[in-house]
């Protein structure tokens, strides 16, 4: 379960402070692929980085799995990614000098859980990736790097797979399968999904949707 | 012009990364500069001080002193010319201290004077009185001598206390305080003694063989052409071994012995310029790629391509030129310390210059060699498609016939080796030697990087040892490119390093080993009638003499029958090799003879002598094989001499090698026995192994008995060679240090670009939960196994280099430096360790909200 409590986040530009988003609580249950949209510069990203322990509220709390992640050291926010979260970008963000296969074993490998390779061999088979497990980010189209991506997000069964924007920067025929891939692994993973996205066509297909607006979180018909 | 006001936006926009691409030429360019306005700078005072050096406007000398007949045909071309003339005669001998019941003999250098000396320039006694005519007069009136400050401190006198040189006693009359006529200092055989050349009769030193130099010096009218004098006198002289000396070639003989030194270190200098390249031209790449799609941009905005090419043109050469004139503002700052420190070595002061023209050359340089390495890059990204410059997605890669891009590059890097080698040869073998590291680095490293990435890279991520090491092979296994470059960088600095370490050992053990025992003492100027009761001297006294060796004092004449011609001086830009032709063509030499080689001799090619001449045909001669080389001869060929008016031919039967450093009596020519044993000659000697006590004991004993007879102490001339060496070794080693300094420099500025670049992925592997300490040893390791390879490569580079240098010219047994070798190697992992450890937590925590606020 993830809680945000009186969340208040703003930056800083000058003497001026710009919130991005203001006193928000909201719960939200394991429960299959959540829709997070909004305008460009709502801030969801800032929403996202802030799930993830990646940067932390200028007030609030935010609870995962009831345990609150605000007040953790840098040691225990890395462990807690490691374990609990797992994370598809727009930009796939590979390792470009790491194989198919190396890319989808290293968060298996931090973690040092056990039959690493066939786990990550699996998965890479689950995305459709069979015969590209030597290739290369350089080496492997956009739909195939974003498969990349998503096979490591999942590889290591985290809570919550994050997913910002993960068909942004496809072609619209290889989004849709990457997405129908990201809904399909979730399902059969059984694993939640936080989506971000500006797409309201891609929001309504998920199971749940919020979007944030006017430095709020709302939850959507 | 739209194409310089982008490029102004460009400047504007990067300060930082402009900063740097600066930071790493000036420092490449410092040391280039450094030696060049030093060179300059040494060159300009000794030429400022070149009629004082030679202490008169024209002179003419030699190891014999005019005949008659040329006497008499110099006075009566130069009468209606000169305005005062005097001579000069030189000379080595021992010298003894009488104080008391003490005395101690020493080596020493005589100047007897003249009429009035010097012609030009002064000599300061130290009661602050010039020597004049009067005081030369008074020099030459009694048994006085002058001493220099060595002299009164080696033999402990005074003012007032007796040296007895040859036969004759002398009375100290004043001690030298500067002698304008002398310019290096420390570096001599001998420390200078100067007395009448009257008194010198009473020595009886002089006689037939004896080393000494006799010279004539002229001052001439005014308006009349020294030059035109040089040349009319070297054709009233041809005997080519008398020199006829003018100023400007008396300060390039002095400004000789450091212009080996400067050009070795400007060599070095070119090293660090071209590595501070490498890193320019890593951050212009890197610089270059990232603006891609701009370039595509524009294109496709209707810029041209030369518009464009002049964008990116003219910011290299805007930094070019500011990078030169920072160096020039430095080297500044620096030059008139390194001048300051040179008065210890050369008398004088040298103030701090800087012409036009050399900033000129300087500018031309930083600019030059910086446009001509990156233009290249400029062009490989111009070739590429619009379309793709627009999408990113251009091919870098390298083509066979991109070599062509880089030979501007090329010839001017060598050009520039040739100028400050002053030597077609040393500067052509320079840069083979610096382009072969350069190739056996960029050959080789590929197949090191993917034997290491098959043999030590497992499928788990963790193997071997743990993650990060897993990691860091990967990336410096696969990034090729990055990790060639930045090896590149370092590899020159450590391999120049590498020889230097090795050879410093070698020439030790060399000069010091205990494997073939140097002798105590070496004697020369024994007159032929005094051979024999030296040694019957010897065996009564037990002094361990041995080798008597005959010298005789020659001149070449022809080679295979043609006739050596004098070569003159010529003007304008001269390699060292024409330098050492023309000296080598006007010298007289020295020649021996003997039944066959001697245990520090070994045959090449050829036979032993047949035995004693017969009289008939030609005499047979040995010749050392270098100085063959050098001659231009070999077996069968024939050489003229005259000695003493008398031409003796011989025939090559043998070239062979000689261990100079066991420091016996040795030859470049050797004559069988029975051509030369009645000419007139001298005997060298040696005496062996003794405890120093004795060696002073033996000293005292043959002076006192053959007093013409001159002795050197063999390990003090040992210790003079190694600290000469130290010296040189010091200053290369210092240029070579900030070789590698300026390597680190630029990997420096490498890892802070690639640290940046590789920001993504060190947040990547946060997000994905590594921990910063695993992520930092990742990095870590990535750039010790650089440097491991660096010093790796660099090592075998080097020893192989300092292995062929010592056999060339050390003759021995090589010996392997291996505590230099761990030193630096360790002290660059250090070093690296360091900049990772820097560079790392500067940028780790920057860049921790980058991936996700995008």
């Amino acid at each position: 379960m993830i809680e945000f409590n009186n969340v208040t986040k703003s930056f800083k530009q000058g003497s001026r402070d710009i919130p991005v988003l203001s006193d928000v609580s909201f719960k939200l249950k394991e429960s299959g692929i959540v829709a997070i949209v909004g305008k460009s510069g709502s801030g969801k990203s800032t929403f996202l980085s802030l799930l993830s322990g990646l940067d932390g509220p200028t007030s609030g709390d935010i609870l995962v799995d009831n345990q609150k992640i605000t007040g953790l050291s840098e040691k225990e926010l890395t462990i807690f990614r490691a374990k609990k979260i797992g994370i598809v970008f727009q930009n796939f963000h590979l390792i470009d000098h790491f194989t198919a296969l190396e890319n989808v074993l290293l968060p298996l490998e931090i973690l040092e859980g056990e039959n690493a390779m066939e786990r990550a061999k699996d998965i890479l088979n689950l995305v459709g990736l069979e015969g590209r497990f030597d290739h290369f980010p350089s080496q492997l189209s956009g739909g195939e790097k974003q498969r990349v991506a998503i096979a490591r997000a999942y590889v290591t069964n985290p809570h919550f797979i994050l997913a910002d924007e993960p068909s942004g920067n496809l072609d619209p025929e290889t989004g849709d399968v990457v997405m129908e891939l990201l809904f399909k692994t979730a399902k059969e993973l059984k694993q939640t999904v936080i989506l971000v996205t500006h797409d309201h066509e891609l929001a309504a297909k998920c199971d749940e949707c919020y979007e944030i607006k006017n430095h709020k979180i709302v939850k959507r018909a | 012009m739209i194409a310089f006001k982008i490029a102004k936006r460009e400047i504007l926009n990067n300060k930082k990364h402009w900063l740097f691409f600066t930071i790493n030429l000036v420092i490449g360019l410092l040391g280039f500069t450094f030696i060049l306005l030093f060179r300059e700078n040494i060159s300009m005072a000794l030429e400022s001080r070149a009629i004082t050096l030679l202490s008169s406007d024209v002179a003419i000398t030699g190891r014999r002193s005019m005949d008659d007949v040329e006497r008499s045909k110099v006075q009566a071309y130069m009468n209606d010319k000169i305005e005062a003339q005097t001579s000069l005669t030189e000379l080595y001998s021992m010298g003894k201290s009488i104080k008391g019941e003490t005395s101690k003999s020493r080596l020493v250098f005589i100047k007897s004077l003249s009429g009035e000396y010097p012609l030009r320039g002064n000599i300061l006694l130290e009661n602050e009185q010039e020597v004049n005519k009067s005081k030369i007069q008074e020099l030459n009136s009694e048994p006085f001598v002058w001493i220099s400050p060595e002299v009164r401190h080696q033999f402990k006198i005074d003012i007032g206390d007796k040296l007895k040189l040859g036969k004759q006693n002398f009375t100290v009359k004043n001690i030298i305080k500067s002698d304008s006529t002398s310019s290096m200092r420390g570096v001599s055989l001998a420390p200078k003694v100067y007395i009448g050349l009257e008194s010198l009769k009473l020595t009886k030193l002089i006689s037939v063989g004896t080393v000494s130099w006799y010279s004539d010096f002229f001052n001439l009218k005014k308006n009349i052409d020294i030059e035109q004098v040089q040349l009319d006198l070297q054709n009233i002289i041809t005997d080519p071994a008398i020199k006829v000396k003018s100023p400007s070639e008396s300060s390039r003989q002095f400004g000789r012995v450091l212009g080996y030194l400067t050009d070795y270190l400007g060599l070095i200098g070119i090293v660090a310029l071209l590595i501070s390249t490498v890193g320019s031209t890593y951050l212009f790449q890197s610089y270059l790629f990232d603006r891609i799609k701009q370039i595509g941009i524009l294109k496709s905005l209707g810029l041209g391509q030369f518009q464009i090419i002049t964008i990116f043109s003219s910011l290299l050469i805007f930094w070019g030129a500011v990078a030169s004139i920072l160096t020039v503002l430095g080297t500044s700052v620096l030059m008139p310390l390194a001048l300051n420190y040179l008065k210890f070595w050369i008398a004088g002061d040298f103030d701090f210059y800087i012409s036009g023209s050399l900033v000129s050359v300087i500018l031309l340089v930083g600019i030059g060699v910086n446009l001509s390495i990156c233009f290249p890059i400029i062009y490989r990204v111009f070739r590429n498609k619009t379309a793709d410059l627009l999408v990113e997605n251009i091919s870098g890669s390298f083509y066979k016939k991109d070599i062509i891009l880089y030979l501007p590059a090329l010839v001017l890097l060598w050009l520039l080796s040739v100028w400050q080698a002053h030597s077609f040869i040393i500067g052509s073998l320079f840069m083979a030697a610096i382009l072969s590291i350069f190739m056996v680095t960029l050959f080789c490293l590929p197949y090191i990087l993917n034997l290491i990435s098959k043999s030590l890279i497992g499928k788990k991520l963790a193997s071997p040892f743990n993650l990060s090491f897993g990691h860091a092979l990967r990336i410096f296994s696969r990034n090729k490119v990055s990790s060639i470059l930045t090896i590149l960088c370092l590899v020159i600095g450590v391999t120049i390093l590498t020889v230097i370490g090795q050879l410093d050992k070698n020439l030790k053990a060399q000069l010091m080993g205990d494997k073939t025992p140097k002798p105590s003492l070496f004697l020369f100027d024994i007159q032929d009638e005094q051979g024999a009761s030296l040694k019957e001297f010897a065996a009564k006294n037990d002094i361990p003499l041995i080798r008597p060796t005959p010298m005789v004092r020659a001149r070449l004449l022809k080679k295979n029958g043609e006739k050596i011609q004098r070569m003159n001086e010529e003007d304008g830009f001269q390699t060292r090799e024409q330098e050492r032709k023309r000296r080598f063509n006007n010298r007289g030499v020295n020649l021996t003879y003997a039944d066959g080689l001697n245990d520090s001799e070994t045959l090449i090619e050829g036979r032993d002598f047949s035995g004693d001449y017969s009289g008939e045909g030609n005499a047979e001669i040995s010749i050392e094989k270098r100085y063959a080389k050098r001659l231009g001869v070999g077996i069968g060929d024939t050489l003229t001499y005259d000695v003493l008016g008398v031409e003796v031919t011989g025939e090559i039967v043998n070239l062979r090698s000689v261990n100079w450093t066991s420091f016996v009596p040795n030859f470049f020519i050797v004559f069988q026995n029975g051509v030369l044993n009645d000419a007139p000659k001298t005997f060298l000697s040696v005496v062996s192994k003794v405890t120093f006590e004795r060696q002073l004991e033996i000293q005292d004993q043959i002076i006192e008995e053959f007093s013409n007879v001159s002795i050197i102490n063999v390990s003090e001339i040992i210790g003079k060679i190694l600290e000469l060496f130290k010296v040189m070794a010091l200053a290369i080693g210092i240029m070579s240090f900030c070789c590698i300094l300026v390597g680190l420099f630029v990997l420096f500025s490498i890892l802070q670009n690639q640290i940046h670049k590789k920001q993504y992925d060190l947040v990547l592997q946060k997000v994905l939960g590594m921990g910063e300490k695993s992520i930092f040893l990742g990095i870590l390791y990535e750039y010790v196994m650089i440097v491991v390879i660096t010093c790796i490569v660099g090592t075998v580079i080097g020893t192989a280099l300092s292995l062929a240098v010592s056999k060339v010219f050390l003759d021995g047994l090589y010996v392997f430096n291996g505590e230099f070798t761990l030193g630096l190697s360790v002290s660059l992992v250090l070093l690296m360790v360091l900049i990772t450890s820097y560079t790392f937590k500067k940028s780790y925590k920057k860049n921790v909200k980058e991936l996700l606020i995008q």
